[in-house]
């Protein structure tokens, strides 16, 4: 855990050690191979790839964690507002699978519609479309701890469902939801990078990871040297989530 | 374990494809074409792609036809025509012993139905109608001469009457099969007969080989007797897989994967230009602050469009100087060489319209207003490169640049009407400058540089009228000129239709529109050579 | 009774679905129409009768309830673009649609289980390890980068001219089978690792009991159920949104015709896909379901 959160600081911090200005074109210096002054090379515009990659971690990791807050506040809440009652809990469940039964992608490519295409609105789609599949995880997991059995007879012993949804069924949510919040946010940061590559993601030429790979991978015949680090880092990024959650005893 | 069975499948394939590779020695006589867009819809007289036109004119004859090298007007499925005094009605005579694929002997009642077919509004035609400009009606003299009407004199009928999507269709199958129907089941006369069409997957067509009626520049010759077309929507795939031989021929190859196939002495490279509009950046007149003429012409000075094409077009292109790319009929030469990049100018002229960098931010500012201007970027023809280069190479005269990336031309037309653009990249194809109607007479349906001047109403509407070419081209001239004088629009570079093909190809050549290949004399020497 | 139930869930499950695309479309104003229409310089007023002559002027409960009428009936509508009918149009593409779902999904799961089960416990020649490394592989690189090192490692390897079945079919079933491994081993392997951890694999164990049968007779079959979920679910998830898998390689399917229509605002088209994805969804969920009452009769709800 912590040594997730280290690497994530540091990708953030390295923004500042970027050498060049990530948005200054050079026409006459397009597609350079990596060498002592861009080590990671150039990019079709003639922008320095280093500084792209440091800058898009960190524009790549923030707007990642603010799609997956957007998917996991709400959807927590969901889950807890049902909890407490059978039948808003069945309706609610259809609800989730017919959400679940429309493709994702079309529900991102209709938010994008609506809200026009932009950073913040390719963020809300890529995190709402979070949503069905996380209210299950939590709803499953509540389902678990009001099951075990000093909960059930605090509850027969007539305590406040409020008292008993703080005190105890939230603080016993927590592994679930730092496990199944990271990897939230790393299919957040997949599905983000496959809007970009179906050409409906943020904002045109800023530096970030999706971004960079598909304008890296139009030119990646002529100049690998593009999209590789942004390849690269989303892998092992997700990986070492993966890695970490798979060691998380709850998870399935 | 799993990467094992991995390999050993791809060993398995691998060896498949290389035995069937061997026992095709002889010439091809069947090649796959590689297309770029898929149409939602391949009926000509109903469907608006041009794309669908790169088939379909293969399947079709035109009562006329344009000679590609002339560029004139030549027989096609009408061997003579003439026009009245009053220019309001337009006699055809024409060509007898035509057959269409299915039998059906081509007579005048063929022209008849399809115009009939294209006029209906039940069919909702979205490109043939309009091209008929202000057509009335029609008359059938006897079985191999017919008149069309027209209620004012409309110069641009000749030319659409060449174009596919007033293709001549049999009127048995028209009878056929419904308005929807009959685009699975095309029949022309043309030298390729229909064979096929699964949306999405592939168009093929199969040699007419009882085609004698072709028009004076068709070759004899009966090199491919099958053509299959397929679907390459994403670019980045596109010389891939004519490197692999998936495809013999691949339309919009991307300039950079172009340049890398000229070091590829399997491949060779078709270079057509387009006539019509060069890409181009349409400046709105009504939203501040491209509302002032000179910011306007400042933006035209401080782009530098020879770094543009040189990086992002490998110098496939040249630049474009106005509405107008330069192999459109009535060019005006007087324009090459007009707001060549100059900063000095860009910058003098933001001065002088009183524009200073107060807050010492790096842009420039006016009443506490920055100078920022909004580009409605669509996803094709590499425009959103171009559009960060725009707004790198603008930055350096103090001017911010707001991109606007639109998915589809859909959302690009929305963002259009809510007027809160400076620029948006729009342009059109034709040979007849009839096309800037649209773009800029008063309440044009795309003036999105929202302007209105009569004088170049007038000259605009006249140059549709008038028949004479000399007295056309001086009014499209000085039309052509007042759009520059009044910077209505940034010209990046004039259209280049880049063609891959393998080496052993011969006779691929494209009609005078420069997007429709002429397939009929190709052929294919011996296989990958 | 539970077969009336189940079936009367997946009918709400399709009409919700069904709905909220209706309405979610509509949130947005134009449509298809109108979009190609100016696109060619059509004036106003014959745009405005196109659209009413399509209904689409009517007020949009009126529209909402043409279209469940015509649900009722099985009609789909028909195509604002091309005229054509929606079901039509589903049926020509559903094919290749088919074809990759099946091979890859078929593929991918015994792919997905030999590894789960390579990864969880240990083989000899560093084997788990290769299999642990292609688990989290396939779980971490998005689809479309795979896809394309796919193409270019065929268009480097192979000679010119034998790659026109390999990258249309081939390739796409590796490339999908590969991801899908991913999600099925990491179920299978976890499923294995709890189930080893059980009293009674412990009791097995200590019995002497051979590990092979151990796995054989105890551990799979535990494991076996949300394996199953998760096929199913990947399987749906194949029908109805390889949208990215059939644009690298040039597919006619179901999720590129899904995206045009969605950008191309025609709405019957992408109504109707839904009404097919939510209908597969349905089905495979009720029939998990099922499953699970079949292998594991203990469970009841």
């Amino acid at each position: 855990m912590w040594r997730l959160l280290l690497i994530g600081v540091l990708i953030i911090c390295l923004a500042w050690a970027a050498p060049y200005d990530p948005l200054k074109t050079n026409t006459s210096n397009q597609l350079q191979a990596p060498s002592a002054a861009h080590p990671f090379g150039t990019d079709i515009l003639g922008r320095d790839v280093l500084s792209r990659f440091l800058h898009g971690g960190q524009q790549t990791l923030l707007s990642a964690s603010a799609a997956a807050l957007i998917a996991i506040i709400p959807s927590t809440g969901l889950a807890f507002v049902a909890a407490g009652d059978t039948r808003l809990q069945r309706i609610q469940l259809l609800i989730l699978q017919a959400l679940l039964a429309i493709p994702n992608l079309l529900l991102a490519l209709v938010i994008l519609t609506v809200l026009g295409r932009s950073e913040v609105s390719a963020t809300v789609a890529v995190g709402l479309g979070q949503i069905p599949v996380f209210t299950l995880v939590i709803r499953a997991a509540i389902l678990g701890v009001q099951s075990e059995g000093y909960i059930e007879s605090a509850r027969a012993a007539g305590a406040n469902p409020l008292w008993l949804a703080t005190r105890h069924v939230f603080p016993n949510l927590i592994p679930t939801l730092a496990t199944y919040g990271a990897v939230t946010f790393s299919y957040c940061l997949m599905n983000s990078a496959a809007l970009n590559f179906l050409g409906m993601g943020g904002e045109l030429g800023k530096p970030e990871w999706g971004v960079m790979l598909a304008e890296g991978r139009a030119v990646f015949r002529a100049a690998p040297w593009v999209a590789l680090p942004p390849g690269i880092a989303i892998t092992a990024l997700i990986w070492s989530i993966n890695r970490w959650a798979v060691a998380q005893r709850g998870f399935r | 374990m799993r990467s094992a069975i991995v390999l050993l499948m791809f060993v398995f394939i691998a060896g498949c494809g290389a035995v069937e590779q061997t026992a095709t020695e002889p010439p091809l006589r069947r090649i796959v074409y590689g297309l770029t867009l898929q149409p939602s819809g391949i009926d000509p007289h109903i469907n608006a792609s041009s794309e669908l036109g790169i088939p379909l004119r293969q399947v079709y004859d035109t009562l006329i036809y344009r000679d590609p090298e002339t560029r004139e007007f030549t027989a096609g499925l009408a061997s003579t025509w003439s026009i009245a005094e009053d220019q309001l009605t337009y006699t055809f005579t024409l060509r007898q012993g035509v057959v269409f694929h299915d039998g059906t002997p081509f007579t005048a009642q063929a022209v008849a139905t399809t115009l009939d077919r294209i006029t209906n509004p039940d069919n909702g035609s979205q490109r043939a109608l309009f091209m008929l400009g202000p057509y009335e009606g029609y008359t059938v003299i006897d079985d191999f001469t017919i008149q069309i009407q027209l209620s004012e004199p409309y110069s641009p009928l000749l030319d659409s009457l060449s174009q596919v999507y007033l293709g001549i269709a049999s009127p048995k199958a028209l009878a056929e099969y419904s308005r929807d129907r009959y685009q699975f089941h095309q029949v022309g006369t043309g030298p390729f007969r229909f064979v096929e069409y699964i949306p999405g997957d592939r168009i093929v067509l199969r040699r007419n080989t009882d085609y004698r009626w072709g028009p004076v520049f068709y070759s004899d010759s009966d090199g491919i007797d099958e053509i299959e077309f397929r679907f390459y929507t994403d670019a980045a795939t596109r010389s891939l897989a004519l490197s692999n031989g998936e495809v013999q021929v691949m339309g919009e190859i991307p300039p950079l994967d172009a340049r890398t196939l000229t070091n590829n002495s399997a491949i060779q490279l078709k270079q057509t230009p387009i006539p019509g509009q060069p890409l181009q950046f349409l400046i709105n007149t009504q939203r501040f602050p491209t509302d002032n003429l000179a910011i306007r012409q400042a933006l035209l000075y401080a782009t530098n469009r020879d770094a543009i094409i040189d990086s992002i077009f490998q110098r496939f292109s040249s630049v474009a100087w106005g509405p107008l790319s330069a192999n459109t009929l009535y060019f005006n030469r007087q324009l090459v060489g007009t707001y060549e990049q100059n900063s000095a100018q860009a910058q003098t002229l933001l001065a002088s319209a009183g524009y200073t960098d107060s807050n010492n931010d790096g842009i420039l500012d006016i009443g506490g207003l920055d100078l920022e201007v909004t580009i409605i970027v669509p996803p094709w023809g590499s425009v959103p490169e171009v559009a960060q280069l725009l707004q790198d190479q603008w930055r350096t005269i103090g001017v911010r640049v707001r991109l606007d990336p639109v998915p589809t031309f859909n959302a690009l037309r929305e963002r259009v009407e809510s007027g809160e653009y400076n620029l948006v990249a729009y342009y059109t194809f034709g040979l007849d400058p009839v096309l800037l109607n649209q773009f800029f007479l008063t309440g044009g349906i795309t003036n999105w540089s929202r302007y209105s001047n009569s004088e170049l109403d007038r000259l605009l509407t006249e140059a549709t009228r008038q028949v004479e070419p000399a007295v056309r081209s001086s009014l499209y001239a000085q039309a052509q000129q007042i759009i520059m004088d009044a910077a209505l629009l940034l010209p990046i570079r004039d259209y280049v239709n880049i063609n891959g093909a393998i080496s052993g190809l011969r006779e691929f050549n494209f009609d005078a529109y420069g997007w429709f290949p002429i397939l009929n004399g190709m052929s294919v020497g011996a296989a990958g050579t | 009774m539970t077969v009336l139930m189940a079936a009367g869930r997946m009918i709400v499950i399709i009409w919700l679905a069904a709905t909220l695309t209706f309405f979610l479309l509509r949130l947005h104003p134009g449509d298809a129409v109108e979009a190609q229409l100016i696109q060619v310089g059509a004036a106003s007023d014959v745009i405005a009768e196109r659209r009413s002559q399509l209904g689409l002027l009517d007020p949009l409960w009126l529209q909402y309830l043409r279209f469940c009428a015509g649900l009722l009936q099985g009609n789909l509508g028909v195509s604002l673009i091309t005229g054509q009918l929606v079901s039509e149009m589903i049926i020509q593409r559903l094919p290749p649609t088919l074809e990759l779902a099946f091979s890859a999904g078929i593929l991918g799961s015994v792919l997905g289980v030999l590894g789960g089960v390579g990864a969880a416990v240990k083989l000899p020649y560093g084997l788990s390890w290769v299999a642990k490394i292609n688990l989290s592989l396939a779980l971490s690189v998005p689809i479309y980068w795979s896809g394309t090192m796919a193409l270019l490692a065929v268009s480097y390897a192979l000679p010119t001219g034998s790659g026109a079945e390999i990258s249309r079919f081939v390739l796409p079933v590796l490339v999908l089978a590969f991801h899908m491994s991913g999600a099925v081993g990491q179920m299978v392997s976890t499923n294995i690792r709890l189930a080893m951890d059980m009293d009674f694999v412990r009791t097995a164990h200590a019995k002497g009991l051979r590990p092979v049968i151990i796995l054989w007779r105890h551990v799979l079959r535990l494991g076996l159920l949300p394996t199953i979920t998760v096929i199913g679910l990947q399987i749906g998830f194949l029908l109805g949104g390889a949208v990215i898998i059939e644009s690298l390689f040039v597919r006619a399917g179901l999720g590129r015709l899904l995206l045009e229509s969605t950008l191309q605002q025609d709405y019957p088209v992408v109504q109707g896909i839904v009404v097919l994805a939510a209908a597969v969804y349905a089905v495979v969920l009720s029939t998990c379901e099922a499953l699970y009452r079949l292998i594991d009769p203990r469970i009841t709800r």
